[in-house]
């Protein structure tokens, strides 16, 4: 398991190189003059020229790409173009609201998704199957903003128990992350409802039902664990693109997290923000995918052998 | 012989697909007795697994015994609740399937899928239940058994896989192994070998086997008594000796003479005419006339019964039931 981990995590080296190039790149793939970007409009030719020594995008652009890493290296992402901080920190402050959000949601999701998804499986065509997956779908087809809006109506507005946005206490996440979760756990039952269907068709459970075991440990133990490797596949995607924060739901419930911060810098095309957005996004799915490759490894004991 | 270890009667099981309700097993009959090897024998889709999974009652959806009982040591399994039958699968009757690639789970080393059947059964620790684990594992011939334990299904070849499966069947020391197709998946000299084991576990400890095969080399080797199984029906049971020296229904006289044997030289190996019919299109009268050379006008219109033979034997055929009654 330990090599198998290492394996894993030296294969990222090129990855990781490989998108510190990329997003170094995205401000000279942009259109137009980066230099007039940051100087402005009405700078002057001699204004521009100034920024861009500055700034050193006259040097040669490996030379520029090897002082883009050392700053990076050094937690230096630039300066904002709109609020002229540090990028470092607007990040840093969306950061964790944004990834807490996400954790509660998913955690929640996972529970419920997985809990809907066995009951539907073993109790195939029966009510508990038509109303596990009635949830499903009427989960996936909500609209997140429209069941965001009805939740603030009616446990913040009608009932008073909860606040209706912003982050103030650990109930402000309530909200959000019944929202946005909903959808992730009717993904969640729906695969974990077809991958153990599957699962239970397979000779190794009859084997199981042969040794006299009772049901609830062939499809929690056995079952399961074959079933899960899908499961944990689409988590952890899910888990990737909630930490890209998302928009909907934050601005429906008026959260600081990093979709919001993502609309905002795009629309002033504060590009130091988005390029440090990239790279941090990028920096999340390499990680996901790498725990994910870790699970795996954990569930199906012929992935760590090859 | 005193009473049987186990007593199938009349058993039918049907199939319900849809509106369709087919009888894979119509009407089966046989005892095994302790310490016996019973041979089930028949082509692919005559109900042989159908009624060891019957037995076991662990048919898949779809599937219900729809009559008859099935006795064991007294008890009527089928009268029994799921749980007090969960006590008996593993633990009294155990089954060893045709496929070892497929029937021990990937993600479980082989110690703990021996174990928890251990466990199941008997109040011991999991300390105790590895000992045995590992005990029973040496005496189904695996080498390395301390190592073994630790490794995954996916490590052994399958020769070795079907010993863990047999050494996971007798690990609760059952009365009954039901072994369906044990060696059809491996290589002929491994066969040899899986069969000598099960022969050497049934002298040593009194387990009585039910063998389900298709291949009478194998009921030569290992049987007393054979039952042969055509469409869901028993045609023939007879004990091994007579089935070689003078088999009595048509289907069990094919059967033979499609099997090659050691010093004849056959221009063409035998074959019986035509295909298994499906169950929803069964022929009026016997369900072998279709197939059998020696049908006569009766055989389709009537059903013959089982009956008894001269030499003890029972044999469901018209041939014999005419000249019985001349």
């Amino acid at each position: 398991m330990l090599r198998y981990t290492i394996r894993r995590v030296l294969g990222l080296i090129p990855i990781l190189i490989g998108i510190s190039i990329f997003v170094f790149l995205f401000v000279h793939l942009i259109p137009g003059d980066p230099a007039r970007l940051v100087a402005g409009q009405d700078a002057t030719v001699k204004d521009v020229q100034l920024v861009r020594e500055r700034l050193g995008l006259d040097k040669p652009i490996p030379l520029q790409y090897l002082t883009y890493m050392d700053n990076l290296l050094h937690g230096n992402l630039g300066i904002s173009l709109k609020t002229q901080q540090p990028v470092i920190h607007l990040i840093a402050e969306r950061f964790m609201p944004t990834f807490w959000l996400s954790f509660f949601s998913l955690a929640w999701a996972l529970a419920a998704g997985l809990l809907i998804g066995v009951v539907s499986a073993t109790k195939r065509n029966k009510w508990q199957d038509y109303s596990g997956m009635f949830l499903a779908v009427s989960g996936l087809s909500l609209p997140s903003f429209w069941l965001g809006l009805m939740a603030i109506q009616l446990f913040a507005v009608d009932l008073g128990l909860l606040p209706t946005g912003g982050l103030d206490s650990w109930t402000s996440y309530i909200l959000p992350s019944f929202t946005l979760g909903t959808g992730i756990a009717a993904v969640i039952a729906r695969f974990t409802r077809s991958a153990l269907m599957d699962v239970l068709k397979e000779d190794y459970i009859r084997t199981g039902h042969a040794k006299g075991l009772p049901r609830s440990r062939i499809v929690w133990g056995h079952a399961l664990k074959n079933a899960m490797i899908p499961v944990v596949t689409m988590t952890g995607m899910q888990f990737g693109f909630l930490l890209g924060g998302s928009v909907v739901v934050e601005t429906v419930f008026s959260w600081p997290g990093l979709g919001r911060l993502l609309i905002d810098s795009i629309s002033y095309r504060d590009y130091t923000v988005i390029q440090a957005e990239i790279l941090l996004f990028s920096l999340e799915f390499l990680l996901i995918n790498l725990i994910v490759d870790i699970i795996y490894g954990f569930l199906n004991p012929q992935i760590r052998y090859d | 012989m005193g009473q049987p270890l186990l007593e199938v009667s009349h058993l039918q099981t049907t199939f319900f697909d849809g509106k369709q309700a087919l009888n894979a097993v119509d009407d089966v009959s046989f005892t095994i007795h302790e310490g016996e090897t019973v041979g089930l024998v028949g082509e692919s889709g005559c109900g042989k697994s159908v009624t060891s999974l019957s037995i076991m009652r662990l048919l898949s959806s779809g599937g219900k015994i729809m009559n008859g009982s099935i006795h064991f040591n007294g008890q009527n399994l089928l009268a029994l609740s799921e749980k007090e039958m969960r006590n008996i699968r593993g633990n009294e009757i155990a089954m060893v399937f045709q496929e070892p690639m497929t029937s021990l789970n990937p993600v479980y080393k082989i110690g703990k899928q021996i174990d928890e059947a251990i466990i199941y059964h008997n109040k011991v620790t999991k300390k105790e239940a590895r000992q045995r684990t590992i005990e029973t594992l040496k005496n189904v011939g695996i080498p390395r058994a301390e190592e073994i334990v630790r490794e995954y299904p996916f490590q052994l070849s399958g020769g070795m896989r079907q010993r863990v499966m047999i050494a996971m069947a007798m690990v609760c020391k059952p009365k009954l192994l039901i072994a369906d197709e044990p060696t059809t998946a491996l290589d002929v000299t491994i066969q040899a070998q899986i069969l000598d084991l099960m022969r050497e576990l049934n002298k040593k400890n009194g387990t009585a086997i039910l063998l389900i095969t298709h291949d009478l080399g194998v009921v030569a080797e290992m049987c007393e008594r054979v039952i042969v199984m055509y469409c869901g029906k028993v045609v023939e049971e007879t004990d091994v000796q007579s089935l070689f020296a003078h088999p009595h229904h048509p289907y069990t006289q094919g059967l033979l003479a499609s099997t090659p044997k050691l010093g004849e030289h056959a221009e063409r190996l035998g074959s019986i005419k035509g295909n298994v019919p499906s169950l929803n299109h069964l022929p009026k009268g016997c369900r072998f006339a279709p197939r059998c050379p020696k049908a006569m006008a009766i055989c389709r219109e009537q059903v013959p019964a089982l009956e008894a033979l001269d030499d003890g034997g029972l044999c469901r055929c018209f041939l014999y039931q005419a000249k019985k009654a001349r």
